[in-house]
């Protein structure tokens, strides 16, 4: 068919419109199936798959191992939950712990003590923040204190401490600084947790406030 | 003129073709990819004649199907009979479209020159 009329050269635009119009319509519809196809275990490299099934072999050795010990440890704990003996032993433990945590007993062992001091007065005076005690507090807490006093004033798990003005108010009662900050605990992690750089005693000294921590080999903190 | 029409109807092809993609099963996307590299091979064969003053609406159509449905009928027969023939269709058809392409491109130069 040679271009000599009208009717044959739109005749020619059209099949090339169409036949191109087919192709392009097919081609991303293969793409998809090709890519997909690619996605799937049976056109993977045979290499790449011994290597995923070596994996979930040895995952699944693990998992038998740790399904062995914890079988064994609910073991243990039914034949603990059958000794009355052991009930009561644990039971004790876990109210001593309580009494200790609410503030029921009073304790006594190896702490810390830090003493903040701001400085009220002079050109540009500091202060102790809320959140500067706060955050001293949750250090202390999070590095292994198991009581902390405010100026002798016994916290427990529910005691709220904020500046109010000039003073402190550690839960329904009122204090003034300098604060005397005791910890009994474990005072070499306590000491390192306060330590650490970027901390709150580096947050502090930023501030300009002094805070003094001490070693003690026997704090008392009662009610 | 004719390679402009064929870049549109392939890029309106492609754009419908995307955003309503057809469903191709996957046991025939190796014979639909043969058929489809012998009518990309009989667009540029019929580029080809058309600048050349050659082509044949006739001769382009029934090529474009005959070589498709051949391209993957090779493929599946040599599937069914444990022989990599569709390799065969690749090589023709694109060594056919290398061909094409150096032609079409000379006919191009001569005629800005």
């Amino acid at each position: 068919m040679k271009r000599t009329g009208q009717s044959p050269w739109q005749s020619t635009i059209l099949i090339f419109f169409f036949i191109s119009f087919f192709v392009g319509f097919l081609l991303p519809g293969q793409a998809r199936v090709v890519r997909e196809m690619k996605q799937t275990y049976q056109n993977q490299d045979p290499k790449d798959l011994i290597r995923v099934i070596k994996d979930l072999q040895q995952r699944k050795q693990d998992l038998l191992v740790e399904e062995t010990d914890v079988s064994q440890k609910v073991t243990q704990y039914l034949r603990a939950s059958d000794d009355t003996a052991a009930q009561v032993s644990q039971l004790q433990h876990e109210a001593t712990v309580l009494s200790q945590r609410t503030g029921a007993v009073p304790l006594a062992g190896p702490g810390i003590r830090i003493t903040i001091r701001e400085q009220s007065s002079g050109v540009s005076p500091s202060m102790l923040a809320d959140e500067d005690l706060l955050l001293l507090l949750n250090d202390l807490w999070a590095s292994g204190a198991e009581v902390i006093s405010l100026n002798g004033i016994r916290l427990s798990d529910s005691s709220s401490v904020y500046r109010a003005g000039l003073n402190v108010r550690v839960g329904g009662k009122v204090t003034r600084m300098p604060l005397v900050v005791d910890a009994i605990g474990d005072t070499e992690n306590m000491s390192k947790g306060l330590q650490i750089p970027g901390g709150v005693l580096d947050l502090l000294n930023l501030r300009r406030i002094g805070a003094i921590v001490q070693k003690v080999n026997l704090l008392r903190i009662s009610d | 003129m004719v390679g402009f029409v064929t870049v549109c109807g392939l890029v309106v092809g492609i754009i419908i073709g995307v955003l309503r993609p057809v469903h191709i099963p996957a046991v025939y996307s190796k014979y639909v990819g043969l058929a489809l590299l012998a009518g990309m091979d009989s667009i540029l064969g019929g580029i080809k004649g058309y600048l050349k003053d050659t082509f044949d609406a006739t001769v382009f159509f029934s090529g474009f199907l005959i070589n498709s449905l051949v391209a993957a009928l090779l493929g599946y027969l040599g599937d069914q009979l444990g022989i990599d023939l569709y390799l065969a269709a690749v090589v023709v058809f694109g060594s056919r479209m290398y061909q094409n392409i150096a032609i079409i491109r000379r006919v191009l130069l001569k005629k800005e020159a």
